[in-house]
């Protein structure tokens, strides 16, 4: 009895060690890299930790590798490659890829693919949630001279009165140009000179100027945010930018990583992004429009072109191409090269296509897990984030995610917008018409269309059959949104509204008085940090669970690469003509229409293996750089071969799968 | 027994390094190339032979684990490296361009050398810190010796990449199929061909006319299909060009062959980039190249837009020297006057650390002649013109009567398992983009004094306290000067204007003393000054190209007053004044 007793007394003691309570509350670097390692240890069979590298600090960088080929390297296994928390702000993020390493262990998700988990790509950012007094900054620990004097990171913000956050500091002064907003008095806003209001109040963040400079906190601790440290759109010179694209550990790691393992089919990451729900952002200036291109003077001379006007690739290459060396095939990617049309920085139409459908069911997905869609939208992509190399460097199909937003207050939300573009996605043009030119307007105001997009137009257009209301909405959800000036954004009242009912108020801390060094009286008070992303740790798991399952779906959509059918005829005199079709068998294509662009992906290689024939036409291995989703291909050869030869097709495609067929002649 | 251990021991140097069979001593001589090998032992030499001078830094290892070094040349009796200007000069970083590293060898010899011998170098080495790196693609100089190669080859990082997507890797080399240890050309009798021999000198091919009868066919470089795909050397070395891989505007390979995965993916590099990054002194950088007789300046790429004019205005005093110095040269502005080019080098090297670059392309071919005639200053662009077949003729007169037949391959018949019988023959890889050993020395002694004219106008700071004035019982006012002697400016324009790195920093301390008020002095006449409100005792600035700046400082108090001047291209000065 006694030792009964014992014995589960042992057990629940175990169980405690080994299972600590994940989900009931964030963990800091070093603790997910214990996580990490105790999984592996658990599970020594499936489950292997890569250290990639050190970060600033030395803080070791790992990768957790799971799957059933984790003994060798020589993977024949397409893999997925999840990367947690890219911003280093969004702790949710890395539980959300443990968690995720969890249930895949759980459930056995390793028949098809390997997992590469890196729960944080800035463990040193993400400590910055665990230290005494919360400031949000996405910076690593490399020291960094923003305000370029004769000291490093000795003006960072300092907790004034003691909360334990970094806020804001109010402060009058008649050259102020912020206001208490009347109807609720803890919103500062910019105060609007054109309706005579005057500005009051100077905004800082919470902090003295500890290097007595006049300014107060320009040079904060640490350096470079690592989710603007990656190649594509890096902007240089911005202060959390790092030195060039690559030069913190981190990153370099990683390139190194995903570029070598060319098994990696797909990537995904938990952060701030969220291209499930909405699809990658467009509009950026850039001259790689392939339906668009300019020939410039000299070379068009050359072409017998004209410089004034636009072609396709498709018209270049055409022209182009007869002045080629025999044999060598002009690409687009070579034309893009001769002509400096520079890199995309577009999604592409055709990859458009895919996300869109894919938001749609996300969102019929979330509709039945009960998850209010009214919430704030997930933030951009940013220039030198790992979201956008992932898409446009490396080119395979890139799903972030954002697990948590702030709901949208329900009332507000109806008065001040009125009409919502799903609605009109579903009114016909003859209900629209209907709302009269003063709502149409209004609406339009409300979705931030340009000025010259008025009400009598859009009917026009309607009336005129060339517009639908679908057309219309979809154009409106392509718009970047503009920001609110005068007006109090609905992320502000979301946020008041979100710490009110959810927090108790507690997510603002109240303006209050305190006297300043050098400002005097000041009130200190505003957002606590990490609102935005972070919700309440009880919350981890349901957030989690909830929006978990759509990775499996996304990832079994995947593409899937097969010989489907093959066909042989006897020309005679020992020549055969042979057909194979080779079959994308899911929805996304392989690699994705951006990888066809980059060639980054290695191609899938169709090869013929049989001993004593002879290729008459067709290449023995023949590379397939791109199919598209729920398509085949047929390739096409001759052959000369002794009668009953038997020869083996090999597709061997290290991220789309792998496939084989006897043949006999 | 001894003697044993030193012939097995001599026998094993010759057969690691069957290629060097001359000698590495110090002085180092010109009249030859150096391998791999031989640049590191004469790295090593120069370092034993000028142990105070010199310091030989490993920098990193290649791709192909081969060691990068540099050879660091300051005088430790006039200050620490990093407190002076830094020159740093690099070379061969396309494997195959090989001249490019006695240069910088060269260099190193020379200043070594002629230290306390020759004034004007000795100031150059007291003034400056010289960082070299004579080999950057060491993997690729290494194998530009050891392989057969053409000229052209065995210019990329030993990074495998499959040019073909074939799903191999580097799989079809060129071959070296009569084993001279060259890759030359193939051509083979074709009544149908497109191309015909010279009349005048039968070992040149010229095009047919329309409605012309051919006999000949070109088939490009001796090889073989490796691989079975119905293609000849198609996937060679990488390829991924090293200096496209740098972090600075670097984009992607299908904008730019031979990118890179990623920016500064190449191992070495990376290593080269954190050397420099270390070194915040350097302000000065030349890379050296061959070939077409340029020394290029940035914008690399159209897209980043013209330099600003004042640091255009450094670049041409230097560049508009080293055209003078290496007489034939044109100082040229790279995407503009070339064509344009994603991360390289000295695009990051003026972008990111906001040193003054260049790009020597070192030789041209138009100094080959067999003319009564001077060659002509100016490049001709005989490429693809009608000149071209009149100066093939005269190249070849040259390998003849001057390189004695070392420059070409004669043509011989050979039997090829695709095409048959064919001929082999050409220019051989120690040719077209390299002078002939006779030719060297020159060449490595004009565009090394290129680089010293530069060396010699690196910032030169002095401090002058030029006025101190009594302005009542216990204050003063102090007038300070810092003028630069140099056509380079203390920092760049593009470092002040994209922060960089911080200003030049002016001080004044003292214990018995405060700072009521201090800024930049705008007439010294009037005295009218941008006083600055906070810290006036610290001003950030920068000390322009042969000119000055001037600060004025109100003082309160008696007592020995502190001036430091620091920047991190110029030397620091330090001075005290006394107020009483």
């Amino acid at each position: 009895m006694k030792k009964v007793k014992q014995k589960v007394l042992l057990l629940f003691v175990m169980a405690v060690f080994i299972y600590p309570a994940y989900g009931q509350s964030y963990r800091n670097a070093t603790e997910l890299n214990t996580a990490l390692n105790r999984l592996a240890k658990q599970n020594p069979a499936k489950v292997k930790v890569h250290k990639l590298g050190e970060t600033f600090s030395g803080l070791p960088f790992l990768v957790l590798e799971i799957g059933t080929e984790t003994k060798t390297s020589n993977k024949k296994k397409p893999a997925i490659f999840v990367l947690g928390n890219p911003d280093g702000t969004i702790p949710l993020g890395s539980e959300a890829a443990l968690k995720l390493a969890e249930d895949i262990l759980a459930n056995s998700k390793t028949e098809r693919f390997t997992w590469y988990i890196v729960p944080s790509l800035n463990p040193e950012a993400l400590n910055h949630y665990f230290e005494k007094v919360k400031f949000e900054s996405m910076r690593n620990l490399r020291p960094h001279n923003d305000d370029m004097d004769d000291a490093v990171d000795e003006d960072g913000p300092d907790d004034l009165n003691g909360d334990g956050y970094i806020t804001q500091m109010r402060v009058l002064d008649p050259t102020g140009t912020y206001i208490v907003d009347k109807k609720d008095p803890r919103i500062m806003r910019k105060a609007d000179y054109a309706k005579g209001e005057k500005g009051m109040y100077k905004l800082y963040t919470e902090g003295i100027d500890n290097d007595g400079d006049g300014k107060y906190n320009e040079d904060p601790q640490g350096g470079t945010n690592n989710n603007r440290n990656f190649p594509h759109l890096f902007q240089a010179y911005q202060a959390t930018s790092g030195i060039w694209p690559g030069s913190e550990n981190e990153v370099y790691a990683l390139m190194q990583f995903i570029t070598k393992h060319t098994e990696i089919a797909a990537i995904f990451t938990f952060g701030a992004v969220d291209w499930c729900i909405q699809t990658p952002k467009g509009g950026r200036k850039g001259n790689a429009d392939f339906s668009k291109i300019k020939i410039p003077k000299r070379f068009a001379k050359q072409f017998g072109a004209d410089p004034n006007r636009s072609y396709t690739m498709n018209e270049i290459i055409e022209m182009v191409q007869p002045m080629m060396p025999e044999g060598m095939e002009l690409t687009p990617s070579m034309v893009a090269g001769f002509l400096g049309l520079g890199a995309v920085v577009n999604p592409l139409k055709e990859d458009l296509a895919f996300y869109k459908e894919l938001n749609e069911q996300y969102k019929e997905y979330l509709k039945k897990q009960n998850i209010n869609l009214e919430r704030l939208a997930p933030q951009r992509a940013q220039d030198g984030s790992f979201e956008l190399w992932s898409y446009y460097q490396i080119g395979v199909p890139t799903f972030p995610m954002s697990f948590f937003t702030v709901a949208k207050p329900v009332k507000e939300k109806q008065k001040k917008q009125g009409l919502s573009l799903e609605q009109l996605d579903k009114m016909t043009n003859k209900e629209f018409i209907a709302l009269g030119e003063d709502s149409i307007n209004t609406f339009l105001k409300n979705q931030g269309a340009p000025k010259q997009f008025n009400a009598k137009r859009i009917i026009a257009m309607l009336e005129s059959g060339d517009f639908t209301t679908k057309k219309i909405a979809e154009m409106m959800k392509q718009m970047p949104k503009k920001a609110a000036k005068d007006k109090i954004d609905e992320k502000t009242l979301s946020l008041l509204a979100y710490s009110d009912k959810e927090l108790k108020g507690k997510g603002f801390v109240k303006w209050t008085k305190y006297q300043h060094p050098t400002l005097g009286e000041v009130e200190i008070g505003g957002f606590i940090p990490y609102l935005e992303n972070t919700p309440k740790a009880e919350l981890i798991d349901s957030l989690i669970m909830d929006r978990l399952p759509w990775i499996y779906t996304l990832t079994g959509k995947l593409a899937k690469l097969s010989i489907t059918k093959h066909e042989q005829k006897n020309l005679g005199e020992g020549i055969y003509q042979l057909k194979v079709w080779v079959s994308n068998t899911n929805y996304l294509p392989f690699p994705s229409n951006m990888g066809n662009r980059n060639k980054h992906i290695p191609p899938a290689v169709l090869s013929i293996k049989a001993k004593g024939i002879e290729m008459i036409s067709g290449k023995q291995r023949t590379p397939i750089d791109f199919i598209g989703g729920n398509k085949t291909l047929m390739f096409k050869y001759m052959i000369k071969a002794p009668k009953g030869s038997s020869l083996q097709l090999e597709l061997v495609s290290p991220n789309a799968g792998n496939d084989s067929k006897q043949i006999k002649l | 027994m001894k003697k044993q251990l030193y012939i097995s021991i001599i026998l094993m140097v010759i057969f690691i390094n069957p290629l060097s069979a001359q000698k590495v001593e110090v002085p180092l001589r010109f009249d030859r190339y150096y391998s791999y090998e031989d640049v590191v032992k004469a790295i090593t030499l120069l370092n034993q032979a000028y142990p105070k001078l010199t310091k030989k830094v490993l920098v990193g290892k290649s791709d192909e684990g081969r060691d990068i070094w540099a050879l660091e040349i300051n005088n430790p009796a006039t200050g620490k490296a990093l407190d002076k200007s830094g020159v740093y000069v690099d070379a061969n970083i396309h494997g195959n361009e090989i001249q490019a590293g006695e240069v910088a060898l060269y260099l190193a010899d020379y200043l070594l050398k002629n230290y306390g011998k020759l004034e004007q170098i000795t100031q150059v080495v007291n003034r400056n810190a010289f960082y070299i790196i004579p080999v950057v693609n060491v993997d690729g100089r290494y194998h530009f010796f050891t392989d057969a190669n053409t000229m052209h080859s065995s210019r990329s990082l030993r990074i495998p990449k499959d040019d073909d997507r074939d799903g191999l890797f580097d799989e079809d080399f060129p071959d070296d199929l009569d084993g001279d240890g060259n890759i030359c050309q193939m051509r083979k009798h074709d009544p149908n061909g497109k191309y015909r021999l010279d009349p005048l000198d039968p070992r040149i091919m010229i095009r047919v006319k329309n409605g012309e009868k051919g006999e000949w066919t070109l088939l490009g470089s001796e090889g073989i299909d490796n691989d079975g795909d119905g293609r000849i050397n198609e996937d060679a070395e990488g390829y991924v060009d090293p200096n496209r891989n740098w972090g600075f505007y670097w984009q992607p390979n299908y904008v730019q062959r031979g990118a890179g995965d990623f920016p500064m993916s190449g191992k070495g590099i990376k290593a080269i980039a954190e050397y420099l990054y270390a070194r915040p002194n350097i302000i000065v950088v030349y890379a050296f190249h061959n070939y077409g007789g340029m020394f290029l300046r940035g914008p690399g790429a159209k897209e980043l837009g013209p330099m600003n004019p004042q640091d255009v205005a450094v670049h041409d005093l230097l560049g508009k020297n080293a055209e003078k110095i290496v007489p034939g040269y044109r100082y040229l502005i790279s995407w503009k006057d070339l064509y344009s080019t994603y991360g390289d080098f000295t695009q990051f090297t003026y972008s990111t650390l906001g040193a003054y670059s260049y790009v020597g392309e070192l030789f041209r071919t138009e100094q080959e002649t067999y003319s009564k005639k001077q060659p002509k200053g100016e490049d001709e662009q005989t490429w693809n013109s009608p000149m071209r077949t009149e100066r093939e003729r005269e190249r070849l007169k040259f390998n003849d009567n001057l390189a004695h037949g070392s420059l070409y391959k004669e043509w011989k018949p050979y039997h090829h398992p695709v095409y048959g019988d064919i001929e082999i023959g050409g220019w051989v890889k120690m040719s077209t983009r390299i002078p002939h050993t006779f030719m060297l020395p020159e060449l490595v002694h004009r565009n090394a004094s290129a680089v010293i004219f530069s060396a010699s106008q690196t910032p030169d700071i002095s401090m002058e306290v030029f006025e101190t004035k009594k302005m009542g019982n216990n204050l003063y006012r102090v007038n300070v000067r810092l003028k630069n002697k140099n056509g380079i400016p203390s920092m760049s324009y593009i470092a002040q204007q994209k922060k960089i790195h911080p200003k030049d920093i002016l001080k004044i301390s003292g214990k018995g003393i405060k700072v009521i008020a201090g800024g930049k002095l705008n007439d010294k006449y009037t005295e009218k000054a941008n006083y600055k409100e906070y810290r006036p005792e610290i001003q950030f600035l920068s000390v322009p190209a042969f000119g000055f700046v001037e600060y004025t400082f109100l003082i309160s108090g008696k007592g020995n007053v502190n001036l430091s001047y620091h920047s991190q291209a110029a030397k620091d000065i330090a001075q005290t004044i006394k107020l009483n």
